[in-house]
Parts: structure tokens; sequence; C-alpha cells
């Protein structure tokens, strides 16, 4: 009964936040049906051919908080229209996404990450997730949006384990090195405990992490 | 329970909060993480603890093991600090100092030559044996000059951006701080007269530099009150167009 409610309520959530949104987001053809916009935590980064890249959060009434990206030419030229998501769309399980970074790796690949509540099980808290979109040439047409991994610590995977909203991720960054190899931080806070610190994470160019390291925090074992 | 799954039972927290983690890739394909502590940390006597904001910054390699340990950047009024790595292996990182003296946010930065060992550590603060006050990357012309961001071009030159701000005044700056650590004149990089803010900086295998930042515009109510922007420069610092909008009005 009680994880029949956590459903309702996670589905009642999420129609009320994809009211107004196109049934089905296609990259390259996002049109998004808001009045007021908020385009917040823009970040750039370039590729090896002098393509541009900018990602930001964005929150409009009538949609979910996402992940949008641009791509330009070397000339500055939008080879993007208007924004693509990044994050998942409407059909996807992610409802809220904020606070991305992006790095380039060899293949000209962008590497963005950002913080991400999602739908589906297992995750019961804000994940940091990663995603990787193909340099312009080989997605201009494409209309998928990219795979999106999780790569914060997990809680249990139990039915029975509640949803933490309380322990927040943010500020995550993004690096990525000639092997492709990738490293992701971030700042922790729960508010229940008042625990907090930084997390480093790698993901090797197979995309296998190690497990989150958390290099520094608040408790008094710690030290 | 899954790996990486982290339980922390029984445990006190200290006054301390840890954020705005920066990262990079140094020469030597290690990690350098850099951020900032802000609470109750030892001072100059281990005995004693104050209220002090500081920056530290710590290497790692691959599998996330510690290669160096902590260096206290700057001892007391230290925050938000952020770090790049050019093509040499030369690294630079810089943060904002409360200036007790002016009451303005400033900023330093310090640069790391490339293969500079770093002792095992960790450092205590401000007893780093090569610690020395940087110079101020801003012109001290703005009371407030925080959201910084660097980046670096193969030339060994490095690029600093960050949003400055006065009672009535509110843009992005850009500064080059040039590989024998002269800098440049400040570049206003923002046009207009809105609330800019929270600038990131790219640079491109030609040398030219790409920033972007937030704009607050209550004209752009309908169309994005809050936007993203953009404008991009040449590698001598000259800029290639105005700025322009990247979000469109939908």
């Amino acid at each position: 009964m009680k994880r029949f409610k956590v459903l309702f309520c996670r589905a009642l959530l999420i129609m009320i936040l994809g009211f107004g949104v196109e049934n089905v987001v296609y990259a390259n053809s996002l049109t998004p049906l808001s009045l007021i916009d908020i385009n917040a935590w823009p970040a750039v980064a370039t590729d090896a051919n002098n393509n541009v890249t900018i990602t930001w959060g964005y929150l409009g009434l009538g949609n979910i908080p996402g992940i949008l990206a641009k791509r330009y030419d070397p000339d500055g030229d939008p080879i993007d229209n208007i924004g693509f998501w990044v994050s998942s769309p409407f059909a996807a399980p992610s409802i809220f996404n904020y606070d991305p970074d992006i790095a380039t790796d060899s293949a000209n690949n962008s590497v963005i990450t950002w913080c991400s509540y999602e739908f589906s099980s297992p995750a019961k808290n804000i994940q940091i997730v990663y995603t990787k979109v193909a340099p312009p040439d080989e997605t201009s047409q494409t209309d998928t949006v990219p795979k999106v991994i999780a790569i914060s610590p997990q809680q249990e995977d139990d039915e029975e384990e509640e949803i933490n909203l309380l322990n927040i991720p943010f500020s995550p960054v993004i690096a990525v090195d000639s092997s492709d190899n990738i490293a992701i931080a971030w700042t922790y806070y729960d508010f229940k405990s008042g625990e907090n610190g930084i997390y480093l994470v790698v993901i090797d160019s197979q995309g296998t992490a190690i497990d989150p390291v958390k290099i520094v925090d608040n408790t008094e074992e710690s030290t | 329970m899954k790996e990486g799954t982290i339980v922390v039972s029984d445990s006190r927290v200290k006054p301390i909060f840890y954020y705005a983690p920066s990262i990079a890739f140094d020469g030597d394909g290690n990690i350098v993480v850099t951020w900032t502590a802000t609470g109750m940390l030892p001072c100059f006597l281990e005995d004693i603890e104050l209220p002090l904001s500081v920056i530290f910054y710590s290497k790692y390699d691959t599998s996330g093991t510690v290669v160096s340990g902590y260096d206290a950047l700057t001892v007391g009024t230290g925050f938000k600090s952020t770090v790049a790595v050019d093509s040499s292996g030369n690294m630079i990182i810089a943060w904002n100092r409360f200036d007790i003296f002016t009451l303005k946010v400033r900023i330093e930065a310090a640069i790391y030559p490339a293969g500079e060992s770093s002792s095992k550590g960790p450092f205590e603060v401000g007893v780093r044996s090569n610690y020395a006050p940087s110079n101020y990357v801003d012109d001290g012309s703005y009371f407030l000059n925080t959201g910084i961001d660097v980046a670096a071009d193969s030339e060994g030159n490095f690029f600093v951006t960050w949003g400055g701000r006065n009672l009535f005044s509110s843009h992005i700056y850009l500064r080059e701080i040039y590989s024998n650590g002269y800098l440049s004149n400040e570049k206003t990089v923002s046009q207009g007269f809105d609330t800019n803010y929270g600038p990131s900086i790219a640079t491109d295998s030609r040398g030219y530099i790409i920033v972007t930042w937030n704009r607050f515009s209550l004209l752009n109510l309908f169309t994005g009150a809050i936007s993203v922007y953009a404008r991009r420069y040449d590698s001598n610092l000259q800029a290639l167009e105005d700025e322009f909008k990247v979000n469109i009005s939908y």
C-alpha cells in the first residue's frame, strides 16, 4: 500500500510537471510551450574540430526541469536551430534535472554531467548522471535522447526503502583526459544528518566506473 | 546492498561545509580537484579553530587514490576556486577572496609549473613553505567579482572570466594571464544594462575563446527572463561579434 502511494504520487507529479509538453520530444525539434523560461547554469566546451557545445538547465511553465544543449560550428553559426534535450524528455523516467557541466572526449563527444531525479526504480534519491552527445556530423539528424548513466552512490535496492530527497547532490564538475577517462566530482549535503562532503568518481574509456570516492567530508571520524 | 553505498551511522558532523569543487586532469594524467572548506577550521596554531574559509586542492590517480595531499591555498577568506591545466601541464587555480580592507570580493590566482612535485601532505593551513599571496586578477573596480571560470590555450596562456558587480552595474569580464605571468587589460564581455552572472569559458585549437553566461532581464520576461548568452573572442582577445542569445525565445 505504501509503495502504491509512492508510485501514485510520482505519477501525479510527472503529470503536473509534464503538462503542456509534447508527447514526443526529438533532438533538434524542441518546442516547449512555456511563456516564462529560466535558463540557468550554462557551461561550454569545444571539440578538436572547433565546434562549440553550450549546455544549460531549463525550467519553463509546463515543462519538466531538464538539461538542454546547443551546438555551434567553428564560425559561430548554430548547428541546432534551438536547444535539444540532453536529459530525458517527458516520455522517459527523469523528472527533474539541474546544474550541468560539460567536457569533450577524443572522439569529439560532448560529455555532460548533471544532477537528476529519476522516476524509475531503483533510484530513491537525486543522482549524479552523465551522458555523451555525439559530434554534430553524426547526430544532426538523430532524434533520440542519449543514454543517461547514474554514477553517484545508490541507496539500497530495497522496495521498502524510503525515497530520500533530503540528501542533495549539487555542483557536479567534469574533466576528460586524452585516454577518455572521465572524472566527475560533486558536493553533497544531507539535510537530515548535516553530513556534507565531496565525491569523486572516475569512469574509464569502456564506461566502467570506480566506486565513488569520498574525498572529504565533515564527519568526526573522517579526520 | 549495492556497491558504492555509503552508510554513515552514529557519526557527528563538524561545523564545516565543503563545496564548490572544480576538476581537471594534469600533465601526468592525475586528477586535480580543488574545493572550499568554510567553517571552524584550524588556524596558525593547530589547537585553535576559528571561522575561516579556505581553498584546498588535491591530486588523485584514476583509481581515486590520493597522489598528493591537501594544499591550502588561502588563509581565512578564500572561496569558490576553479582549476584548469594547459597542454604543457601548467596549472592555474583561481579563487575568490573577501578583502577585509576594502570590503570587496576579489579574485586571486596561482599558477603551478608542470612537473612541480607536491609533497605527500597534508599541508597545514597557512604554513605552506612557498605560499605567497597572489596579485589580484580583477582590477578592483567592482565590489563583487564572483562566478570565476578559467581556461587555457595551446600557447600556455590562461583566461579568467567572472561576473563583476557594483550597485548599478553587473557585467561579465575577461582577462588573459599570459604565459609570462603578465595580465591583459580587462575586457567587458556582456553588453547592455542587464544583470549578468555565472560565466563559463572554453578555448579551441585556434586560440579562440567563447564565454557563455546567465542574464536576468525583465525586458525578456516572456522570452526567457533568465537567459543564456555567449560571445566569442579571437586569440588576440578581440571580440569576433556582439553577444548573442543561446536559448531562443519559445
